[in-house]
C-alpha cells in the first residue's frame, strides 16, 4: 500500500547554530536533504518538502512552508498533511541525512493497521523518522492550537507502535547532524620547510569531513594540489599516520616535508 | 622530554666540555662520537654557505626520546647524548653531535652508526641550504 503515501521532509526550522538553514548543509558532497530526496525517489514515493526559505526550491521537488511557524516538528507535520493528498504521510527531519531507503521501508512495512509507527534504535526512540495516518491531523491542529509541541507526548493517545529496529539497522543511520562540528574536525594545521614555503604559511586551521574515516594524504592533495608532485609525510597529534578516525577531533595535524636532520 | 636542539652551530668547546663531563664515570672504557658538518656543496654552480634548520620541535625531541630508548635497548651502554642545530650553521660548522659511551668499543661502534641512521630517517627536521646571493634550495636525506 505504498501508493497512499507522501513522503515529508521536515527543514522547517531556522538553525542559528548552523550558520545556515540545515538541511542545506553538505554531507559527503552534498546538501544534507538532497540525501534523503535521493533516497525517497528510489523508493517511487512522491515527495514534498516543509521548508520556510525558498532556496530548497533548488530541488525541483514542491517546498511548502508552515502554516503554524515556530512550532517545532508537529508544525511541518500539519504543513505536510495540508500540502499533501494521500492518507499517509512518511515524515523524515533533513537533520538526519543517513537514513536508508531499506529502514523507511520496512516501517512502511510494519505500519499497517496503525495510525503511527515509529522506530526505536537501542533506547532512543525517532519520531521524525515516522510514518503519520491523516486520522491524526485533527488533534493534531489541537495540539498546535494549545502548543502543546512534543512530538512523543503527541503520538501516545494514537493506536501506535514503536518497532525496534537496533538489530536490523546501524545506528549511523539515525544519527542526527546539528552543528558544523557533527561533521567536521577543526584542525590546526601545521606546515614545514619547503611546504610552509609554498603554502605561504606555517599554520593554518581548516575543517576536515570526518563523519567517515579520511585518507588524508588524498584530501590533502586535492587541497593543496602541489603536495601532490611531492614526498611528504603526515603527523596526527604527532603520530605519523594518514588515516584520519571516524569522528577523530585531533589538536593538530603536521604536513612534513622530507626530512633532513644530522 | 629532553630538548635536544642548540641554537645555532655546536661550538668545539662545547664538545670538549661534553667529553670532559664523562672523566668521573670511571666505568666507562670507549667513547664514539659523530660530528655532523655542514658542507658547502656546488647545486647549480652556486656554493652552500650555511643551512637554516627548522623542526617539529615537540616532535622531533619526542623522536629523538624514542631513538634513545630504542638504542639503551639494543645496545649495552652507560649513556648517550645526542644534540641537533637549529637555526643558521654556516659550512664548516658542526650541526649534530651524537656521544655515545660504554664499557667496549664493539658496542658503541655499533651504537653510534645505528643512532645517526634513526636521526636521519625518523626525526622531522628540515634544512634549508642557502646560496652567497640569498636564494635557497631545501634539503633532503638520502
Amino acid at each position: 500500500m505504498k501508493q497512499d503515501i507522501t513522503v515529508v521532509i521536515l527543514a522547517g526550522g531556522q538553525s542559528s547554530r548552523m550558520g545556515k538553514d540545515k538541511g542545506l548543509i553538505s554531507v559527503n558532497g552534498k546538501p544534507m536533504v538532497q540525501h534523503l530526496l535521493g533516497v525517497a525517489q528510489s523508493i517511487g514515493l512522491p515527495v514534498i518538502i516543509i521548508a520556510n526559505n525558498p532556496d530548497y526550491k533548488q530541488f525541483n521537488v514542491p517546498v511548502y512552508e508552515d502554516r503554524y511557524k515556530e512550532h517545532g516538528p508537529l508544525g511541518g507535520i500539519h504543513s505536510g498533511f495540508y500540502h499533501s493528498q494521500t492518507e499517509r504521510i512518511f515524515v523524515i527531519s533533513c537533520d538526519t541525512p543517513f537514513v536508508q531507503k531499506e529502514l523507511i521501508e520496512s516501517i512502511i512495512e510494519a505500519s499497517e493497521g496503525f495510525e503511527i509507527t515509529v522506530p526505536r534504535h537501542e533506547h532512543k526512540t525517532h519520531p521524525l523518522i515516522g510514518i503519520y495516518a491523516r486520522s491524526t491531523f485533527e488533534s493534531l491542529v489541537k495540539s498546535l492550537e494549545a502548543k502543546t509541541l512534543k512530538v512523543m507526548e503527541f503520538i501516545k493517545p494514537f493506536h501506535h507502535q514503536v518497532i525496534d529496529v537496533s538489530t536490523l539497522f546501524d545506528e549511523e543511520q539515525f544519527e542526527n547532524i546539528n552543528e558544523p562540528k557533527d561533521l567536521y574536525a577543526q584542525v590546526k594545521i601545521k606546515a614545514f620547510g619547503m611546504i610552509a614555503e609554498r603554502m605561504d604559511s606555517t599554520e593554518t586551521e581548516i575543517s576536515i569531513p570526518n563523519k567517515k574515516a579520511m585518507n588524508l594524504r588524498k584530501y590533502f592533495n586535492e587541497l593543496w594540489p602541489f603536495l601532490s608532485e611531492m614526498s611528504y609525510s603526515i603527523a596526527i597529534d604527532q603520530e605519523l599516520r594518514e588515516e584520519l578516525n571516524k569522528n577523530e577531533q585531533p589538536n593538530e595535524i603536521a604536513i612534513l616535508p622530507p626530512f633532513a636532520g644530522g | 622530554m629532553k630538548n635536544c636542539f642548540k641554537e645555532g652551530a655546536i661550538t668545539p668547546d662545547f664538545i670538549a666540555s661534553s667529553i670532559a663531563h664523562h672523566q668521573v664515570k670511571t666505568n666507562i672504557g670507549a667513547h664514539q662520537i659523530f660530528l655532523g658538518q655542514v658542507r658547502s656543496d656546488i647545486i647549480e654552480e652556486k656554493e652552500v654557505v650555511a643551512i637554516d634548520y627548522s623542526a617539529h620541535e615537540e616532535m622531533a625531541n619526542k623522536a629523538f626520546h624514542e631513538i634513545r630508548e630504542n638504542t639503551f635497548e639494543k645496545y649495552d651502554l652507560t649513556c648517550m647524548h645526542i644534540y641537533h642545530s637549529k637555526g643558521i650553521v654556516k659550512s664548516g660548522e658542526i650541526c649534530l653531535f651524537v656521544f655515545v659511551s660504554s664499557a667496549h668499543r664493539k658496542m658503541v661502534q655499533q651504537a653510534i652508526e645505528f643512532v645517526v641512521e634513526e636521526i636521519k630517517a625518523k626525526v622531522p627536521v628540515f634544512g634549508k641550504e642557502l646560496f652567497e646571493d640569498d636564494s635557497h634550495v631545501w634539503k633532503v636525506n638520502k
